[in-house]
């Protein structure tokens, strides 16, 4: 297994426990019903098993967090966590090119 | 119990919005979850802990989902009846099913009365708590199945099904269990089974049990009898048939040779004497008043006198005459007393049978009678559940219509304030930042002034033109303002709203964002040209500054449009354009002076 395919199955191993925890917590708090936690869990192992990359990951997100407000935080936090990885990807690149820059010339 | 309905003509309109108030607070209340339920998450958060994230989405997906597993066999669960596994099982429209029906609805309705919803128990022996839930969630589920304006109106907007926690809420909720129990005592005075059918039927069924009882013996006694027939039938036969040595006749068979010494000369007396004797006999014992007593004394002193007389005469056509007429009439009465007794027995046979076939009309009518009654009995307990959740939910939805129009006005209004309040004061400090600053020079102290932020601006123009998702910014602001996830999920679908906000945030920001020394890039000023919410932002800024708009309509020729950006760009060039754009935010870049 190559070493992004490891990363993407620990990050998405982090979201369904975190998926999880907040399904927990909002029973706990009474905004959640037993009925409706089973209809997340159903929609959850329906899906959970086709999402092979970050990009799916992050659309299946935002499919839960548009049905269930719980998951917008969820949601949100994933999305700037995504974002901070793309723009460090970016910087990288950048200090790349620049350090062949001066290496060439 | 008629159904009600409300006062004045509600339509359809209203009755959804009113339904979907109602189911949403019967979904409010549906929170509380029964100890199993609350096992069962146990169950889940173990397995989360244990990082067993696919063990927990399954526990919870699958557990104590008795209903899923009953689904798959709905046809089956359309008659009421559970087997020893806790199955329901399917069961015919019989006698036995509307009994059992009765007894499992009655104490599932008792229960539910005493003890509520999620306090509902297992009865030894008989229904499980779940069960008993599932009973009543049938009902209230078949009411709203068989009602498409109700349905319509209950189902989830996004899955388009409905919601378990809908039948949930309606049986949790307190006014409708009063109504029901209403419902039910009108149900259980009017439609129970009437003792005195009970009684009747009771009774028609013994006397049908003893007649069918009485018919068996009968028939074993006419077999019996029919057996004894035909053995002194197959003697008479034999008298008949059968080789025989007549000692005085020359005849080989006994009845003929009793035939021809009946009518000998020489004992036809006798012999008529004799044959007179015997039909008295038969008569008397058959009770006819043909012959009298002296009549036969009479006849037995002739025959004495006769047989005296030929016996002398002729005494061995005699003694052989008395043999045969001996053994002949010994079979022939005995034949003639089965076939009485034959006759007897059918006769009886038959009476007893047209009376059970009386008795069994008698008892089946009672059955039938019961059974309708117990089917009335058991519809109308069924249907008490779904006319009260009509019921329930028209009188919430009468009350809600009758109320909605102040009630919208008003709560719309609170909402408006809200946001708008909140907006103004988040936004006022967004881009801003404090400093100290000397009063004249320092001479007077130093005084609090709040200045637009360039940081703070562009971090926010950044993010916008990074995302390109002007309509996610705005969500961002919306939630950092302190608007609950709600409010915002309900802004975010007004459409105008979101269109106001796009030109008013948008266009505050790049003032704020000018105001605080900051620049437009040539990435925000192409996403204003080009892009849709950027010509919406663009247009309204030009709106607001007549010297700009004036300056595009005399370069475009054209009254001002979203497109007036773009065509300004393509006839004059880009610092043209970023000039205009300049002047038009210019109007509002004096505003850090009003900053306090």
């Amino acid at each position: 297994m190559n070493q992004n395919l490891q990363d993407f199955n620990r990050q998405k191993d982090e979201v369904e426990l975190s998926l999880a925890r907040t399904v927990l917590t909002q029973i706990e708090k009474e905004n959640l019903s037993y009925s409706e936690s089973q209809e997340i869990a159903k929609e959850i192992l329906s899906q959970i098993d086709d999402i092979k990359e970050t990009r799916q990951l992050l659309i299946f997100l935002r499919t839960l967090s548009q049905r269930w407000k719980i998951f917008e935080n969820l949601f949100e936090l994933y999305k700037l966590k995504m974002n901070e990885i793309k723009v460090k990807n970016e910087k990288l690149e950048e200090a790349k090119e620049q350090l062949s820059t001066i290496i060439n010339n | 119990m008629p159904v009600a309905t409300p006062d004045k003509p509600i339509s359809q309109a209203e009755l959804t919005g009113a339904i979907r108030l109602a189911a949403h607070e019967s979904r409010v209340a549906t929170k509380t979850m029964s100890p199993a339920e609350k096992a069962n998450i146990g169950a889940v958060a173990n397995f989360v802990q244990q990082g067993e994230q696919r063990k927990a989405w399954e526990t919870l997906a699958t557990g104590f989902n008795h209903v899923s597993t009953w689904e798959s066999t709905a046809e089956k669960q359309v008659q009421t009846g559970f087997d020893n596994n806790g199955d329901r099982v399917a069961r015919d429209a019989s006698e036995t099913t509307n009994i059992y029906d009765v007894k499992a609805l009655t104490g599932v309705y008792m229960d539910y009365m005493v003890d509520g919803y999620d306090g509902l128990k297992d009865t030894p022996g008989g229904l499980t708590s779940f069960q008993k839930q599932d009973l009543l969630r049938d009902q209230v589920e078949t009411f709203i199945l068989s009602n498409p304006a109700i349905h319509e109106a209950l189902k989830d907007p996004v899955t388009g099904s409905l919601n378990g926690a809908t039948y949930e809420g309606i049986l949790r909720n307190r006014e409708f269990m009063s109504r029901l129990a209403e419902r039910l005592n009108g149900v259980y005075d009017s439609s129970h089974l009437p003792t005195d059918l009970e009684v009747k039927l009771v009774a028609a069924e013994s006397r049908y049990q003893r007649l069918d009882t009485e018919i068996k013996h009968l028939t074993q006694e006419g077999t019996d009898v029919s057996i004894q027939y035909k053995r002194v039938d197959g003697e008479k036969k034999a008298f008949e048939s059968d080789a025989y040595a007549s000692r005085t006749t020359s005849r080989t068979t006994r009845e003929e040779a009793y035939k021809t010494l009946s009518i000998d000369p020489d004992i036809q007396i006798y012999a008529s004497a004799q044959q007179r004797l015997v039909e008295i006999d038969a008569s008397i014992k058959r009770g006819e008043n043909k012959f009298s007593i002296k009549d036969k004394s009479d006849a037995e002193a002739t025959v004495s006198r006769t047989r005296s007389q030929v016996a002398t005469k002729s005494p061995d056509k005699v003694t052989e005459f008395d043999e045969l007429f001996r053994d002949r009439t010994a079979v022939n009465i005995e034949l003639s007393e089965i076939s009485t007794k034959l006759i007897n027995v059918q006769r009886e046979l038959q009476t007893r049978q047209g009376e059970m076939t009386g008795a069994k009309l008698e008892k089946d009518n009672l059955s039938l009678q019961r059974k309708a009654k117990a089917q009335e009995f058991t519809a109308a307990i069924k249907d008490a559940v779904r006319l009260t959740a009509q019921e329930h939910l028209y009188q919430r939805a009468r009350e809600i219509v009758n109320k909605f129009p102040s009630y919208k006005a008003e709560v719309e209004k609170e909402f408006q304030e809200e946001v708008d309040g909140k907006l103004e004061a988040h936004v006022k400090d967004r881009w801003v930042t404090q400093e100290e600053k000397g009063k004249l020079y320092g001479l007077l102290g130093k005084e609090t002034v709040y200045v637009f932020d360039r940081n703070k601006t562009q971090e926010d123009v950044d993010e916008i033109i990074n995302t390109g998702d002007v309509d996610g910014y705005i969500k961002r602001v919306l939630r950092e303002s302190g608007l609950k996830i709600d409010q915002i999920t309900r802004l975010m679908q007004d459409k105008n709203f979101i269109k106001a906000q796009r030109s008013s945030l948008v266009t505050k920001l790049l003032t704020s964002h000018v105001a605080a020394g900051g620049k437009i890039s040539e990435g925000m000023q192409s996403m204003l040209r080009v892009t849709s919410w950027g010509k919406e932002v663009s247009l309204s800024m030009l709106n607001g500054n007549e010297e700009a708009k004036k300056a595009v309509e005399k370069i475009t020729g054209k009254p001002l449009s979203e497109d007036s950006l773009e065509e300004v760009h393509k006839k004059r060039g880009g610092k043209i354009f970023f000039m205009i754009l300049l002047m038009a935010l210019g109007a509002a870049s004096f505003l850090s002076k009003d900053l306090k």
